[in-house]
């Protein structure tokens, strides 16, 4: 494969995430059912890393979150270069051992990314000290439930991308 | 496709690693906005501003259509707020006059407190659902710095600006699990701490913790920032008491504070850049 595709195939990668991240800030955000809102990031890098090669995935995962730490405000630097590059890594390990590749990987993945983002944060402000368990899992269950129903739209999304590139 | 990245995606893992060391040493030495945290804020501000713009238009135009019934309903609160305000400022004032009359006798300083403030316009709340922050579009060249306070148009604290850079400023609100502030309880003048919780922080609550044992505190009593230390300024409203709780242990009391400043209809916030309070 050229090096031109797999090029475009991350820039049409990085778009279709720009996007999401549009719909995020401008309307996700204000969806608040107690208190929590759905929070798509780590279901991008998950679904994104479930359909394509593991190494790409992994690195995609780090760049992305390297872009979230510089944007976003992470509970301590690099925690979302961290986060996403395991999710990522875990979702291409499942994807390659475990579950077929396609929607219902995409779904796992998208679910292990959001408890992986979850018990770091919990690790982490624990860490701090200022930690709570339950209002961790809490706040995890909350996100997961409101955002497991956009796992299908980001899904859609994105199979057309690695379809239109995995034919050349 | 697989060689390319054997070869290339290690280096640019490298590189992200490299970054990303990079960041975790400049946060680790320094108190300030580590480069690339500033450089990357500068880059996404045209693009929060765009989206703010667009945020404020569709929360215009669903302002419009508000029914006729409610800004009824609220303009008839808004008189019998006015009319209480009205005669509380009447007393206020007499109690001014005389309060100055007293100083003067005592050979006391004036009160006063002096605020310079920015206006600022937020720009973009935190997506994240594990913190409470916002950016707003001022920053370092407008006077901005980490640690200044934020309030909001009646003057009641927001939060606490945490990092800076040339253009933008991210603030954490008092709210946020980061939190915490030297509170005095306003009727009785007991000192407290006013600080976030991650249990409460989704409902917009915070704690009131380390209540003394004989404490009178009781529901709706205000609390303010104590001003100990000269770090913030005294007196400016954190919230009031809504519930008063015992913890786990059944030793130590807690309370439950509503902040007064509504955090889901901010658009436009203050920084206090300076302030000089003589008490």
């Amino acid at each position: 494969m050229k090096h031109g595709s797999l090029f475009y195939r991350w820039v049409f990668y990085g778009a279709a995430a720009g996007l999401c991240l549009i719909l995020q800030s401008l309307l996700l955000n204000r969806l608040r059912l107690w208190g929590i809102h759905p929070f798509l990031p780590p279901v991008l890098i998950a679904v994104a890393a479930a359909q394509e090669d593991r190494q790409e995935g992994l690195c995609a995962g780090a760049v992305f979150g390297l872009v979230c730490d510089l944007t976003l405000s992470p509970v301590v630097p690099c925690f979302y270069a961290l986060t996403f590059a395991l999710t990522a890594f875990l979702a291409g390990l499942m994807a390659k051992q475990l579950i077929v590749p396609g929607f219902f990987c995409g779904l796992c993945a998208s679910i292990l990314a959001l408890v992986v983002n979850g018990a770091f944060h919990a690790l982490f402000l624990t860490y701090r000290g200022i930690g709570n368990l339950s209002a961790a899992a809490a706040i995890t269950g909350c996100e997961l439930l409101l955002t497991a129903p956009l796992i299908p739209l980001v899904y859609l999304l994105f199979r057309p991308i690695h379809r239109r590139f995995q034919a050349e | 496709m697989k060689q390319f990245f054997s070869k290339n995606g290690i280096l640019l893992l490298t590189a992200v690693t490299i970054v990303a060391v990079l960041m975790c040493v400049v946060s680790a030495v320094s108190n300030g906005t580590g480069i690339l945290h500033n450089v990357a804020g500068i880059i996404a501000s045209p693009f929060r501003a765009a989206g703010s713009a667009v945020t404020d238009w569709v929360g215009d135009v669903r302002a419009r259509f508000e029914t006729v019934e409610e800004l009824q309903r609220q303009n008839e609160e808004l008189r019998r707020e006015n009319a209480r305000l009205q005669e509380e400022n009447r007393q206020a004032s007499t109690d001014r006059e005389e309060n100055a009359r007293l100083r003067n006798l005592l050979n006391l300083r004036q009160q006063r407190r002096d605020f310079v403030l920015e206006s600022a316009h937020i720009t973009e709340w935190s997506s994240s659902n594990w913190a409470s922050t916002f950016t707003v579009g001022k920053g370092t060249t407008s006077g901005v710095a980490i640690g200044n306070c934020v309030v909001d148009e009646y003057g009641y604290l927001v939060g606490v600006v945490t990092d800076a850079g040339l253009n933008w400023a991210t603030v954490t609100t008092v709210v946020d699990t980061a939190s915490q502030l030297g509170a005095l309880v306003f009727r009785t003048g007991e000192t407290t701490v006013a600080q976030g919780d991650l249990a409460l922080m989704n409902q917009r609550r915070l704690k009131l913790s380390y209540l003394e044992d004989e404490s009178s505190l009781i529901n709706g009593d205000l609390i303010v920032t104590s001003g100990l230390g000269g770090y913030y300024p005294a007196n400016l409203v954190i919230g009031s008491v809504e519930e008063i709780l015992t913890d786990d242990s059944g030793l130590t009391r807690y309370a439950i504070l509503a902040p007064k400043t509504d955090l889901s209809a901010l658009v436009e916030v203050f920084v206090i850049t300076d302030f000089t309070v003589v008490d």
